[in-house]
């Protein structure tokens, strides 16, 4: 699919709509990552950038354009957007985390899943496993791995990091969504991530930053690329984005809508 | 009898000529080397990958050639590529039931000289207790050969436990492996012991110097997961059972055997023998630090005998 700017925004609005009317049903969910990777998600699938297919979509292709959402806690904003291209009905959203095939965290027993996530850490070492079949098997495709920035404390991000830029894995593009909040707080004053960008450098990849709310920005930065390296995009993010009281507020990584707190949201994000 | 063959070489230059039959194997080690090794690493460049010393990052990336239709094989030291990685095996490899062949050198006291970070106690039961895997612990070199095979041919996560160095032939053939276990002495008395691995070795000598009115068969478990409990239960039948395995008591052969045997209402006597659970700060030969653990020949031939003087009484009804 291969919207207009535009379009892409107004289809990432509505998906903040679904995700809220989502978390109203569940009762809690979350809201906070799932609405600073919205737009990243949305540029990647209908930019033009991955050909998501579900009429042709075979597990394990290393010909087709990959992704995996490494930070699987955001889950429902992939699912939205696999529900509007037509992976599954429009009811799995309704009974998410209740008894239907969507839960808090992904799997490929979801159609439009490439893999495993939930634990946080492994995305990207997988992701150099797809960059790399596909190198083997001779196609151009991309891998495209979406990190949250608390899981870049992890240390098998960073064995990953290494050998992507060894290998030179110019087929592979990692999103870093960069909403300087964890469960308790600024990621800088409970282990500084800063400088991110330097590190990702000094590892040896192209590093390109971006305001990852802006769909001009992210969709110039991923038809980047370097002749001899991975690519990151740091993109700068707001957890929450899109309502105000939610905005930058730790607590709403996992956080419960109920009617009242939806009808205040819903009326921000119809507005933006 | 012996194999003058270094296990890891055997597992290796099998894993060579699937290499070059198939463009589809990748071999990935964490800077650990075997001869059997840098031969695929020399003629197979493009399949052969050294990811340095991060095992996680090497199971993760396992997974995702894995994924992408790659029969992949992913080797380092025992504990590093087992209780290291483990919830990375447990959630890129296990819970997506892909096609990773794990292999760790160094089974139980295997580097003796390096403490407990390389004594390979653990790992069997660690790997074990994963859903979808199976494991295995190789015996000698020729069932080495036997289990590439498996490997190759059957598709899934999998564990090989291997050894470093040439140990003593116990295997002629690599026929029957499918079974998981294999008969080893065939006496006819109602005792029996299970062994795995190294301690087959060692109990195929300590048992040939049993009177032969009262001498156990013996039968190497190879196939620790999944393992053939309805066989396993059909030939410890009215037979008192002894284990024998270089790993610690908890979550060892020893307690899967005792498990299996309950479900199959075993009535006669079992006792296992394996490593107290411990770290054992002992640096020595693999001998002598069998003998510091009581795992040594002639401790196990005191335990075996004490424990057929017990049961005596069985083998009478």
């Amino acid at each position: 699919m291969n919207l207009t700017i535009d379009e892409i925004e107004k289809k990432a609005s509505a998906h903040r709509e679904t995700i809220l009317k989502t978390i109203n049903n569940m009762g809690k969910g979350h809201v906070g990552g799932a609405f600073s990777c919205i737009d990243i998600l949305s540029s990647l699938y209908y930019g033009g950038l991955l050909d998501a297919d579900p009429n042709n979509f075979v597990l394990g292709d290393s010909s087709r354009d990959r992704m995996i959402l490494s930070k699987g806690h955001a889950s429902i904003a992939h699912y939205v957007i696999l529900q509007e291209l037509g992976f599954f009905d429009e009811h799995e959203l309704s009974r998410m985390n209740n008894g239907g095939i969507l839960g808090e965290h992904p799997d490929p027993s979801i159609p439009g899943i490439e893999f495993v996530s939930g634990s946080l850490g492994h995305g990207l070492g997988v992701g150099i496993g797809f960059a790399l079949a596909s190198r083997i098997d001779g196609y151009d495709s991309s891998t495209y791995i979406v990190l949250g920035d608390g899981e870049c404390y992890e240390g098998s991000i960073w064995e990953a990091a290494m050998l992507g830029a060894h290998l030179r894995l110019t087929n592979l593009v990692a999103v870093v969504d960069r909403n300087r909040l964890c469960i308790h707080g600024d990621t800088e004053a409970i282990n500084a991530l800063e400088p991110m960008s330097d590190k990702w450098k000094a590892f040896g990849w192209n590093v390109l930053e971006v305001n990852g709310h802006d769909i001009e920005e992210l969709m110039l930065a991923f038809k980047t690329r370097h002749s001899l390296k991975p690519t990151v995009i740091i993109a700068g993010t707001t957890k929450g984005k899109g309502v105000s009281f939610m905005e930058g507020k730790p607590c709403w990584h996992h956080g419960g809508i109920d009617d009242e707190i939806l009808n205040k949201a819903l009326g921000e994000v119809k507005n933006d | 009898m012996t194999n003058a063959v270094d296990m890891r070489d055997a597992f290796f230059d099998r894993l060579y000529e699937y290499v070059a039959r198939d463009g589809n194997v990748i071999v990935l080690t964490a800077d650990h080397g075997a001869f059997g090794l840098k031969k695929i690493e020399e003629d197979y460049p493009a399949q052969y990958l050294n990811t340095g010393i991060c095992e996680q990052n090497m199971v993760s990336v396992a997974g995702g050639l894995a994924a992408s239709g790659k029969k992949v094989y992913i080797y380092a030291i025992n504990n590093f590529v087992s209780l290291r990685t483990l919830e990375h095996v447990n959630v890129d490899v296990c819970s997506m039931n892909l096609d990773v062949n794990i292999i760790g050198v160094g089974a139980g006291f295997t580097y003796a000289t390096d403490g407990p970070t390389h004594q390979g106690l653990q790992d069997m039961a660690a790997m074990s207790n994963l859903p979808n895997i199976s494991v295995y612990n190789a015996t000698d070199a020729t069932q080495t050969k036997g289990l590439v095979d498996i490997s190759f041919h059957q598709q899934g996560p999998k564990y090989f436990r291997i050894e470093k160095g040439v140990l003593p032939r116990v295997y002629t053939s690599t026929d029957d492996l499918a079974v998981g276990y294999k008969t080893v002495l065939e006496n006819p008395s109602n005792f029996v012991v299970l062994s795995t691995g190294y301690m087959t070795n060692v109990c195929y000598k300590v048992l040939n110097a049993f009177d032969e009115n009262v001498r156990p068969s013996l039968v190497d478990i190879f196939r620790i997961r999944p393992l053939n409990v309805e066989k396993i239960v059909d030939l410890c039948k009215e037979k008192n059972v002894v284990t024998v395995e270089e790993n610690l008591h908890s979550g060892g052969l020893g307690e899967k055997i005792l498990a299996a045997l309950k479900l199959g209402n075993h009535k006669f006597a079992c006792t296992t023998i394996a490593v107290e659970d411990g770290f054992y700060f002992q640096f020595g030969t693999r001998d002598q630090l069998h003998e510091k653990v009581k795992l040594g020949p002639s401790n196990i031939f005191s335990k075996i005998e004490n424990f057929i003087q017990e049961n005596l009484h069985e083998e009478k009804n």
